[in-house]
Formats: structure tokens, C-alpha cells, sequence
């Protein structure tokens, strides 16, 4: 039972302690921490992981699938292992925790609490929370002092800092999902936080006005409601997208000029800009120009869901057409909306414009229905794309009339492009 | 015209190999840069000692592919899948002249795959698939490492672990009976706590099968009693026994203790499932002594007897501390035990104590540490 096997025959334990660590921390904690019975070596091997994961796969929840009602007991049973668990492994492990991921629905407030005034010790770089409870977790204010925290992600948590509160000057990556903070408290993270580089926000309650700022921040992905955005200092911004779920929009233009000017106006280092839900009638709100006093030279991509009959939208896209010089790839996917504005010969005007998208390469259009302002817009860029080289067509899937005739039309425009491929999806 | 780097292995064999190949490794890289080694067989750069050539060839055969710059990283995925089904020792070897050689994503391949073979699996095949001694020393093996114990495989290693404990105790015994004495208290005392306290909901802390068997056949009725009422039946028929006991073997003073001290609906729970108690053998001399007249009839013959045992341990260790007790001057508040919610009994755990340390202090103190959380907190409520 207990053999001494001839220790020369151990393969493993004498691998550096740094390759024995990458090991432990591609386990799952539970396993980790087990490796501490193995042998006299393997003890405290687990203790100087900076890596600890907690989430309801480390601590398996008393349930199988999301349909299980679980009684107050069976939540009671679990939170109490799942404390135990992080507590034992918190006050074992020895040495600085860089990385701190719980994710899970059972939790006490005052638990996580603890852990945080712990992590805010011993160095915490990356901190994960998701709290998938019923309410909202607030976080202690010992959070705010994890001065070497590069990378935050938190779901479900409200956010108020003390007064005296800073910024992390070494944050890199924030993901705020489901987050209550005030609209000053987020301005006051953004401005401070220096070193942030990528900012993702999803649906922030009690803030709509979003000023943001930031020297180093080069990617932004915001989907939620807003009133009010601007972009102040932003130079290295080079990805945006912006999905913006509320209908209740205002000009934050000055005087007459468009929300696009106002808002996207000063991002002259865009390599990639998407929009969603209501974002484009955001940005056509106000005085729509022919194009932008700036031009994108870097902008590579445009992803767009809008309104083909909206002849606001409509002005928007152009107006981004013409000012992206070295447009490589447009995607536009198609918001069927009832509203409908554009007149019927608005695109033959354009015809007549000097409109000459001379890097185009990949046009994808979804979600069609085979309006003529569709098909216009089709012919409009066929004849003004010299280098295209594919135009890919995604129809709505629940079209029932017969598209033969459109199709046909399609495929006899007038191609810039020689080496231009039209392809068809009819599924989506 | 390809041009070769020269590499040298810690047995001196030397072999050329192509330069693109040989730079992919970031130490090869350094080394040709920092001294210029390497252009030829007589300047050859010697790779560290972890570095055999049969891993030294693996090492390359991975770099070969991996330098190409075509690649998909599906093709990359498939390659490295069937390049790490390598035999366990080989992969160890691979894992660590990667990482001499600096090739952190081949480092991070092999660790993956190393991962995968110790995710899930229990201590025994991990041993046996890296060659591992079991030579962790039986106090190591006590203290509470695991950070949840309800998963079964976890508790049949604990009782695998308190049965082995159990017979190197034995052996112990056998040689030195001074020593054994505080085992046998350590082990008394929690089997005492857990025999009062009857049914503990699956604690694997109170692991000796006297208590496990006592369990079994009290489970059923502890659930029904448990809730709202005391499960005064249960407190009645423990006191009963204890009374029976003492006053078969234990002299009056005894009695009085266990008499004035009934226990009520006992909740001595552990939520914190992951600590050992050490358990004590007998005195195989001592087994002789016992009958098994008195004892809860559900109890099989063997756990009788083990039952027995304990008690009759317990009651001679208690018989010789009486004296101590009285000589301490404190008088004995046998106050009936509050149990709170949470199962600390308060009063309980100070007659002991104070028994105990007149002794050994320091022993008797660790001991009962191990024993529970609920028993930690009863001894910094009660000031020890």
C-alpha cells in the first residue's frame, strides 16, 4: 500500500516550479489544490498558483440544467461548500494572486467582501466577478484600492468609489456588464484610468451620458441606452462599435450640424466602426453633410444595421462612404422598419455623384427583402467598385414571393469590377 | 543555398540542423546572436542538459512544422493534437527541454497535455501514472488540505486514510504505550463527542466505524427527529448508555459527570467537511477486558466490541484526570450543554479542557484543534 518507489523513477515533481505552475493552473482549482496529497513534494506545489478560477464548473451547483428549481436549502448547501471551498483555498495559498475569477450565483455579499480586502493584498491583476445572483453586488470599497489591477471584468455589481478614488492607473481592459454606477463615477473611471485600452460596456444603469476619454483607448464596444456620447481625446480609438438599444434619441449636435459629425466627427484614427439597433438614427439626427469635414483615412470596415427606406440612415451611410477613402469591407444589414422616407429617384441622383470606392473588396448585404432601394443601393455600388471582388446577398429567410426577376436584375447591373462575384445566400 | 546551425547535446553528440528550424527556439536564437556559436561543427552550441536527442529531434520535428508561416491554425491544432500522444514520460522529458530551450507555446502544449492527465483523477492513479512516492508522513496527512469533501472519491479517502492510521497506530502501541496515551485521548474525546452526539448528516470526520455504524442505524430516525424537536429519544437513550457504562466501569465521580451532563438534540455539525480526526487504537491488552453487555443492541458484534473500547478508554482516562480536576479547584458547572444552532457546546468542552491540560497542554490543545471547526470555536468561546 504505501510503496517507497526508487525516486529517480519520478518523472514529474522535479520539472521547475514555474512549468509545475503552468501545469496546476490549466486544472481546475479542485484538482489543483488535490495534487496536495500526492506526495511529500507535491504539497504546497498548488499554494503559489497566481491563478484561481472559481466558477459553478470548480464548485458544480446542485443542479444539471437551468430548469431545476432548486430549494432554499439546496442554495444554502451549496453557497456554504462553495465559501468554504474559496476561504480554505484563500488562506492556504501563499504568495501574490494575480488572477481572481468567481463566477457564480449562490454568494453572501460579506463572503466576497473578504476575499476582495484579501485579493487588494496580495496584488490582484486581473479580477473577474460575476455575480448572476438576484440583486446587485456592491462592491467594498477596499476594491478601489487594488492599485495593480490590469484587467476588470464585473456582471451584475454597483460601483461607488470613495471620494478620494483615482483610477487604476494600470488598468488595460474594462467589461462592465450589467453595471449600476453614476454618470460621474463612470467619467471619473474612464478619465483616470490612463492606461485603458479596451473598454466594453453592456447595459450600465443610472448612466446615460457617456463622456469618454482615454489617450491609449483603442477599442470600444458599448451596446445599452444612451442620451448623450462624446469623444474627447480619443486618438488611438481605432474599433468602434455602438449598439444602442433605446428610440428616445436628441441631437447632441452643435447648431445644426448631425449627431454623426458631433460624435464620430473627432475619430480620425478609425479602423472599424459598427452599428446596431438604433445607433445610425442617432447618428442621422440633425443636418446630414454630402461628407465629413474629416476623412477616415485608416477606416478599413464599416458594419452597419440600418433602415434601406430611411432616407436620414441612407444619408448617413453616404456620408461615410465618401469619407472612407480606403474602404476595404462594408457589411449592411437590413433593419425592416416600417418607416419610409426616400424618395424613389433618390438613388439615381446619386448616379450622379463622384463616388469612386476605389479599395472596396467585400460588400455583404443581409436581411433583404427586395425593396428597389435595396437594389439600387446594389447597383450603386457594382458600378462604383473598380477592384470589388465580391458582393455577397443574405436574404431575409422568410420571404415567400418569387425572386427570380430581382435576382436577375441584380446579376445584369453594370459591374465596375471585372472580377466581381455576386453571390446569393437564400439561408441566412 | 540552406545554411545549418550546429547543436550539441549534453552527451556530445552533435547534429546540424536547419537554420530556420533551430532559430524558432528562442534560446537557439539568443545564442547565435549573443555569440555568434553555431555556424559550424566545431563551434557548436551546446543545449542544456535537459536537452537528450531523442527529445532534441521531437523538439525540432515541432519546430519544423510550426516555423512555416502558411499554416492554418487548424492544421496547427491537428498537428499538435497527434504531437503530444507521446508516452507520460516522454512528455515530461519534452515539457522540460522545452522549457529549457524557451519554446513557450510548445511549454504551454505539453503542460495542457499533463493537465488533462491529472484533471479528475484520483491520488492513487496519479501516482501511478507519474511514479510518485506515497510518502507523505501520517501528519501531513492530517491536516485539513481539501477544499470540499463532499465529493465521494474524497471520503473513501478519508476513510481509507483513518484506517490506515488506525493500524500504524496499532504497530505503534505495540511498541510504545507511553506515546499512545494522548493518541488515545485525542481519539476518545471526538469519538465521545460524535457517540453522544449521535448522527452527525455525513461527516467524514467522525470516520471510526463505531460511530459510522452508530450512524447507519440512527440515520433514519435522526431525520424525522431532527427539525423542531428535540430528538429527545435519541439524548435519552446515549445518556442511558453512558449511564449503563459508567456505572459498570467507572467509579462515582465519573458517574456524576456524565450523569449531570445530558446532551440535547445534538447538532454537532461540521460544515466545513475537510478535517481529519485522529484517530486512536486501543490497547489491544485492554480489548480483553470488555464485554459487550451494555451497548446498543443495533450495534453489530464488531462494533460493539470497538465501541467498548473507546468508552472504556475514555472512562479510564477520565478516572485517572479526576484527581487533577478536583486538585485544579474549579468547580465542575456540569450546567446542562446549550447547543445553539450552530452545535457548539460550551460547557461540555470546558471540563474536558481543563482535564486534559494538566497533562500535556500543548498535545491535548492540537488534538482537540483537529477535531472540527465547531470544536475550534467552542475553545476560544470558552478562553483556552
Amino acid at each position: 500500500m504505501e510503496m517507497r518507489l526508487n525516486p529517480g523513477s519520478d518523472i514529474i515533481s522535479n520539472l521547475p516550479d514555474h512549468v509545475i505552475e503552468t501545469i496546476l493552473v490549466h486544472l481546475p482549482i479542485r484538482d489543483a489544490v488535490r495534487t496536495s496529497v500526492l506526495s511529500h513534494k507535491w504539497r504546497y506545489k498548488w499554494a503559489t498558483i497566481p491563478e484561481l478560477v472559481f466558477d459553478d464548473y470548480s464548485i458544480p451547483p446542485p443542479f444539471f440544467d437551468h430548469n431545476t428549481i432548486l430549494t432554499a436549502q439546496d442554495v444554502i448547501i451549496h453557497m456554504h461548500k462553495l465559501v468554504n471551498s474559496i476561504d480554505r483555498v484563500l488562506l492556504l495559498h501563499n504568495g501574490l494572486v494575480h488572477k481572481f475569477d468567481l463566477s457564480t450565483r449562490f454568494l453572501n455579499d460579506s463572503f466576497i467582501d473578504s476575499w476582495i480586502l484579501f485579493l487588494s493584498r496580495n496584488g490582484i491583476k486581473e479580477l473577474t466577478l460575476k455575480y448572476r445572483g438576484e440583486k446587485h453586488y456592491r462592491v467594498p470599497y477596499s476594491f478601489f484600492s487594488c492599485q495593480a489591477i490590469t484587467c476588470l471584468k464585473l456582471l451584475c455589481c454597483i460601483l461607488e468609489p470613495p471620494f478620494v478614488f483615482k483610477g487604476f492607473s494600470h488598468l488595460k481592459s474594462l467589461n462592465l456588464h450589467s453595471v449600476i454606477l453614476s454618470d460621474d463615477v463612470f467619467e471619473t473611471i474612464i478619465s483616470n484610468c490612463i492606461a485603458l485600452e479596451r473598454l466594453r460596456v453592456i447595459e450600465l444603469y443610472g448612466c446615460t451620458h457617456f463622456k469618454i476619454r482615454g489617450l491609449n483607448l483603442q477599442h470600444l464596444y458599448f451596446q445599452g441606452e444612451l442620451t448623450h456620447i462624446c469623444f474627447i481625446d480619443a486618438p488611438r480609438l481605432s474599433f468602434v462599435s455602438i449598439f444602442l438599444q433605446n428610440s428616445l434619441l436628441e441631437h447632441v449636435g452643435r447648431g445644426d450640424s448631425c449627431n454623426l459629425v458631433q460624435v464620430l466627427g473627432p475619430l480620425t484614427g478609425l479602423e472599424k466602426l459598427a452599428t446596431e439597433g438604433f445607433f445610425i438614427k442617432f447618428l442621422a439626427i440633425g443636418n446630414v453633410p454630402v461628407r465629413l469635414p474629416v476623412t477616415y483615412d485608416r477606416l478599413k470596415s464599416i458594419s452597419l444595421v440600418m433602415n434601406f427606406e430611411d432616407l436620414n440612415e441612407t444619408l448617413v451611410m453616404l456620408c461615410l462612404l465618401q469619407s472612407s477613402p480606403n474602404l476595404h469591407e462594408l457589411e449592411i444589414v437590413h433593419d425592416d422598419a416600417d418607416f419610409a422616407d426616400l424618395e424613389e429617384d433618390f438613388w439615381k441622383a446619386q448616379g450622379q455623384l463622384d463616388c469612386s470606392m476605389n479599395h472596396l473588396r467585400v460588400v455583404r448585404v443581409s436581411d433583404i427583402v427586395w425593396l428597389q432601394p435595396e437594389l439600387q443601393f446594389m447597383k450603386f455600388v457594382l458600378a462604383n467598385s473598380p477592384v470589388l471582388e465580391i458582393l455577397s446577398v443574405i436574404r431575409k429567410s422568410d420571404i415567400i414571393f418569387d425572386e427570380t426577376k430581382m435576382m436577375e436584375e441584380l446579376l445584369r447591373f453594370e459591374r465596375a469590377s471585372s472580377i466581381a462575384e455576386i453571390v446569393y445566400n437564400p439561408n441566412l | 543555398m540552406k545554411s545549418y546551425i550546429w547543436l550539441q547535446t549534453a552527451d556530445g553528440s552533435i547534429q546540424q540542423v536547419e537554420e530556420e528550424v533551430a532559430m524558432f527556439c528562442p534560446m537557439i536564437y539568443q545564442e547565435i546572436l549573443q555569440t555568434g556559436m553555431g555556424s559550424s561543427k566545431n563551434y557548436a552550441i551546446s543545449l542544456p542538459q535537459r536537452v537528450n536527442p531523442a527529445i532534441l529531434s521531437l523538439i525540432l520535428d515541432y519546430c519544423r512544422f510550426h516555423q512555416v508561416p502558411g499554416r492554418s491554425n487548424k492544421e496547427r491544432k491537428s498537428f499538435d493534437e497527434k504531437f503530444i500522444r507521446l508516452e507520460t514520460k516522454r512528455l515530461c522529458e519534452l515539457t522540460s527541454a522545452a522549457d529549457s530551450l524557451q519554446l513557450k507555446p510548445l511549454v504551454d502544449l505539453t503542460s495542457r497535455a499533463l493537465a488533462r492527465m491529472i484533471e479528475g483523477k484520483t491520488p492513487e492513479e496519479i501516482r501511478e501514472t507519474f511514479h510518485l512516492p506515497d510518502d507523505l508522513t501520517e501528519e501531513e496527512k492530517l491536516e485539513p488540505l481539501r477544499n470540499t469533501a463532499d465529493d465521494p472519491r474524497i471520503r473513501l479517502l478519508n476513510r481509507l486514510y483513518a484506517r490506515k492510521r488506525r493500524e500504524l497506530k496499532d504497530k505503534e502501541k505495540l511498541k510504545n504505550v507511553g506515546v499512545e496515551e494522548e493518541h488515545v485521548d485525542e481519539r476518545s474525546v471526538d469519538d465521545l463527542l460524535s457517540f453522544i452526539n449521535g448522527d452527525n448528516g455525513g461527516n467524514p470526520v467522525s470516520d471510526s466505524k463505531v460511530v459510522k455504524a452508530a450512524k447507519h442505524k440512527k440515520k433514519n430516525r435522526r431525520r424525522k427527529d431532527q427539525p423542531r424537536d428535540s430528538s429527545s429519544n435519541n439524548v435519552n437513550k446515549n445518556h442511558k448508555e453512558l449511564d449503563d457504562l459508567s456505572s459498570v466501569r467507572c467509579s462515582g465521580e465519573v458517574d456524576n459527570i456524565l450523569v449531570r451532563s445530558p446532551c440535547e438534540t445534538s447538532k454537532l455539525k461540521n460544515v466545513s467537511d475537510d478535517t481529519f480526526a485522529p484517530k486512536a487504537e486501543l490497547d489491544p491488552a485492554t480489548k480483553a477486558e470488555l464485554d459487550d453487555s451494555d451497548i446498543d443492541d443495533e450495534l453489530d458484534p464488531a462494533m460493539k466490541e470497538e465501541l467498548d473500547r473507546e468508552v472504556e478508554d475514555f472512562a479510564r482516562r477520565l478516572n485517572s484526570d479526576w484527581q487533577e480536576i478536583l486538585s485544579l479547584g474549579q468547580e465542575k458547572k456540569l450546567a446542562p450543554i446549550s447547543v445553539n444552532g450552530n452545535g457548539s457546546l460550551q460547557r461540555y468542552t470546558s471540563a474536558f479542557v481543563f482535564g486534559w491540560n494538566a497533562d500535556n497542554s500543548t498535545i491535548h490543545r492540537s488534538a482537540i484543534a483537529h477535531i472540527g471547526n465547531g470544536f475550534e470555536k467552542m475553545l476560544t468561546q470558552s478562553g483556552c
